[in-house]
């Protein structure tokens, strides 16, 4: 039943700093059917830690396509419970099994006490979570014998004892852990509406050499606050805040996250051509 | 406060709605209950999205106001504990058994059960199929002890209810009479994916009473002594070929 992979086949190397887009099932037979000229492609983690069926079976078919990223959802770094070895184990069967050139996951926590919350919850920005959460990076990276990215997440709260900005946090936790950075520009864009910051500062403060990639989405608002729901195209504001990162950063893999409402694929490619454009103007203007 | 502590309140504000984590969340242009609030809804929705993608059919049975109370209900009674979301609804069943409202419907548990067990088989191993050739190479004096094995993407059930018809009518896409006549009663069910799609029929008590002693990694005598006594004229031969060749039955040591 399983097509005999040539791992030879597959791309291979570093992902290209083109933009790629989040592969979702909706979209899997037009892609196969069309296999759109994206540099490459990223998957939730978790949706893939089944023991076999037909989402490892697709998966293998985009492979040999494209080059690819695991993003995962649920490892929670930050917990201060014990990093689960079978999360552990079954990301690091994935990545054998697939080769992916980058393995992300986020400056979060999501579980206490043996109970997942199963969604991104920030931490405090003090110096005993700075050592807690680059001594659980340097596990994961030890376990996995590789190194991950870490995203920046939403948030819509802050902890009245946090005592290091955002991004200083996350910029040290990169320094000290060895960890690269997979930096959401939409993430960024959401948390400095919520709490009032000048995006650009955070930007600025992010070692341009730690980001291996950068993502994109679109949010949602329920009033009062803008919520992290990669429902919507990418909002109108947060291209130029991209922008200024390639033109700071120099250029990036580039991803469009889209999760909920799922467009037509289309739609999704259009939002990744946007990001192509500035890439590409950015080669264009350094001369490369 | 320390990190572990902190994230004991946060969970405690978030699952049991707990208030000693406001002290700890900076003021702002928004209060701090209705920051929290936030991670409350998307804790439930992400919990909620999990277990309507497992089981559409009890959603379409109940509706999405009552489903949304279940699930309130399931979450309160049954925390997760995987940081693997896709784990998330295994015991909704259990739940339904006794929520309020749901008296009438005694079918829904094991229609839950049936829409888990789909959901554990669609991610379950592949398996090769098994050529039948390889049973004929057997001399028949050793049949007695071969252990047949299923397929790691068959699952088994039972229920006293037509769960098979409940649920095929019952799925988002289906065309056609939803009538169900319940009068019909129940029986074995056999769930399985094949090429890649979840297949659900309804199988007789022989054939049910076989391939749970297979599950139970029992012999083919021992399988078979519990089938004849379902079913006196049960024709093993025809069953074995059948399940064969549907790919139920994968492999056997002898």
């Amino acid at each position: 039943m399983m097509d005999a992979v040539n791992r030879s086949a597959r791309p291979a190397g570093p992902i290209p700093a083109q933009a790629g887009i989040g592969l979702r099932t909706p979209h899997y037979r037009e892609l196969l059917e069309r296999l759109p000229p994206i540099g490459w492609f990223e998957v939730h983690s978790e949706n893939y830690f089944g023991d076999g069926g037909q989402p490892l079976y697709i998966l293998e078919r985009f492979r040999s396509h494209y080059p690819c990223s695991l993003h995962g959802v649920g490892l929670s770094l930050g917990s201060t419970d014990a990093l689960s070895a079978m999360h552990l184990k079954k990301l690091k069967a994935l990545a054998d099994r697939f080769e992916p050139d980058l393995v992300s996951e986020h400056l979060c926590w999501s579980s206490v006490g043996g109970h997942f919350l199963n969604d991104l919850l920030p931490l405090p920005y003090t110096e005993e979570a700075l050592n807690h959460v680059t001594t659980r990076i340097g596990e994961a990276q030890d376990y996995l014998r590789r190194q991950i990215l870490v995203e920046n997440v939403s948030s819509y709260l802050q902890y009245k004892h946090s005592t290091i900005p955002e991004w200083e946090f996350l910029a040290e936790v990169s320094r000290r852990s060895g960890c690269g950075l997979l930096f959401d520009v939409n993430n960024v864009y959401v948390s400095s509406q919520n709490h009032q910051f000048d995006p650009k500062i955070y930007v600025d403060a992010i070692p341009a050499n730690a980001v291996q990639e950068i993502h994109l989405a679109g949010f949602d608002s329920n009033g009062d606050c803008l919520i992290d729901t990669h429902g919507k195209p990418v909002f109108e504001d947060v291209w130029p805040i991209y922008a200024y990162t390639i033109e700071r950063m120099g250029p990036k893999p580039t991803l469009i996250e889209w999760d909920t409402d799922i467009p037509a694929l289309d739609v999704l490619l259009g939002e990744a051509w946007k990001a192509r454009d500035i890439l590409e103007q950015h080669h264009a203007t350094v001369g490369t | 406060m320390q990190l572990s502590e902190l994230e004991r309140s946060f969970c405690d504000g978030v699952l049991a709605g707990d208030e000693g984590v406001l002290g700890i969340i900076a003021p702002g242009n928004l209060s701090e209950q209705k920051r929290l609030s936030i991670y409350r809804n998307n804790v439930f929705s992400n919990y909620r999205g999990a277990l309507e993608a497992v089981y559409p059919a009890i959603l379409s049975l109940v509706g999405p106001d009552f489903f949304r109370q279940a699930a309130q209900r399931y979450v309160k009674q049954f925390p997760s504990h995987s940081g693997d979301i896709h784990h998330y609804g295994e015991r909704f069943a259990e739940l339904l058994v006794s929520m309020p409202g749901a008296e009438d419907l005694a079918y829904l548990p094991d229609v839950a059960r049936l829409e888990w067990s789909i959901h554990a088989a669609f991610h379950a191993a592949d398996a090769e199929r098994l050529d039948l050739r390889q049973l004929q190479n057997i001399a028949p004096e050793n049949y007695a002890n071969i252990c047949f094995k299923l397929n790691p993407a068959a699952r088994l059930l039972e229920s006293p209810f037509p769960i098979q018809r409940i649920w095929q009518v019952n799925l988002p896409d289906y065309q056609g009479d939803q009538r169900v006549d319940l009068s019909e009663g129940g029986g074995a069910v056999l769930a399985m994916r094949r090429n890649f799609v979840m297949e659900v029929e309804n199988i007789s008590a022989a054939e049910s009473s076989m391939l749970n002693a297979f599950a139970r990694e029992e012999t083919f005598d021992q399988a078979l002594e519990q089938s004849l006594n379902a079913d006196s004229v049960f024709n093993v031969a025809a069953f074995l070929q059948r399940f064969v060749s549907n790919e139920t039955i994968v492999d056997f040591i002898s």
